[in-house]
């Protein structure tokens, strides 16, 4: 059996008005694929959109209500421990009403001995130079903190062993990837088209400092602090070759580690820190 | 529907119960979608959902461009009309 996960927050419009092909993409599927959709605290009515979803498909479809909005990571996590089957799927919902389930179902197929997670890359990605190049920094800080994940994304095919080993994490703040890269033993990236519903990743501030925040705090301080130091060496560097522009862009993420030392050092840390509880969980 | 009725204020008024950050704000149309709409894949099916059910108008895959303005976003919709 197949899981696919989809964590959902406040998607009461998109799946009212996708519902009818949900329900088709849904019941296209052979009885093997089963789907687990994590509502994460919507304020709106997205759980009875997903109820009334559930009511109209053949497949076996599970809703787990969380108690609050945890964050897309923990609701992902709430999906794998509700799931079933040997291997699990976890996907945005823009990305399954785009049509790449099918892609990710034939990768499945056509690979008997996949690696305990791939990766799914969307080819059609067209950011802008700024975001790209934010996006790399980004990607390069989480390259050189987790070293075995080569690419991430939120679309993952995750083997059962794995997904246990996984769930067995005991840190609450949650970044999954990251303790993918502490668990996994082989690792695959598989590319796939999601054209029509591409956008451009969000780099709020706020953001960037959770997750800077939650990584200093629970997975590698000292790799942290060494990363810390580092960007304030290539900052130096910059200023002293004139590279100004690069050099304030260096200075923003060594701002960002610093505000997270700080709200760590003053012991800000509790809200980021709590674990989802599950309110309902509902079958059909 | 009219295309005189598709200006910047009926689809302010079509996307702001999604978006805070459209209220009181003094919103122009060389203003970009993305300095202005947390912009994210899900909110652009938002977005193409809410100008579907407000303008009747269908976006097509990749029309709708985060760098894009909302003035430029009114003319797509107008010349779907």
């Amino acid at each position: 059996m197949i899981s696919i996960i989809v964590p959902c927050f406040n998607q009461e419009v998109i799946l009212g008005n996708y519902s009818d092909n949900m329900v088709h993409l849904i019941n296209a599927q052979d009885r093997s694929v089963a789907f687990v959709f994590v509502d994460d605290g919507s304020s709106d009515n997205t759980i009875g959109q997903l109820q009334k979803i559930s009511q109209s498909v053949n497949a076996k479809f599970t809703i787990v209500r969380l108690q609050g909005n945890y964050g897309q990571h923990n609701a992902t996590m709430a999906g794998l421990s509700n799931a079933q089957g040997d291997i699990l799927v976890t996907i945005d919902l823009d990305k399954l009403l785009a049509g790449t389930l099918k892609q990710l179902l034939r990768v499945i197929q056509n690979n008997a001995g996949l690696p305990e997670v791939t990766y799914g890359i969307n080819t059609h990605k067209n950011q802008s130079l700024f975001r790209s190049m934010v996006g790399q920094v980004f990607a390069l800080s989480f390259r050189i903190l987790f070293p075995r994940v080569k690419y991430v994304s939120s679309t993952r095919i995750i083997t059962l062993p794995l997904a246990t080993r996984i769930l067995s994490d005991p840190h609450n703040f949650v970044i999954i990837d990251a303790i993918i890269n502490a668990k996994a033993k082989s690792f695959g990236t598989f590319s796939y088209e999601a054209a029509d519903l591409n956008a451009p990743s969000v780099y709020k501030l706020s953001k960037l400092i959770k997750l800077a925040q939650g990584l200093y705090i629970i997975y590698r301080p000292m790799l942290l602090l060494l990363l810390f130091i580092a960007l304030a060496i290539i900052a130096g560097m910059l200023i002293n070759s004139g590279y100004i522009l690069a050099a304030a862009f260096v200075a923003v993420l060594l701002i960002l580690f610093a505000v997270a030392f700080i709200f760590t050092w003053r012991g800000i840390t509790s809200r980021y820190k709590e674990k989802y509880k599950v309110a309902e969980l509902i079958c059909n | 529907m009219n295309r005189d009725a598709v200006n910047l204020k009926s689809l302010i008024e079509a996307l702001s119960s999604d978006f805070d950050t459209l209220k009181n704000r003094n919103i122009k149309n060389d203003n970009s979608l993305e300095s202005l709409l947390e912009w994210s894949s899900l909110n652009a099916l938002l977005i193409t959902v809410r100008i579907k059910q407000n303008f009747g108008v269908e976006l097509l895959p990749g029309e709708l461009r985060a760098n894009g303005t909302f003035g430029e976003l009114i003319s797509l919709i107008k010349s779907k009309l």
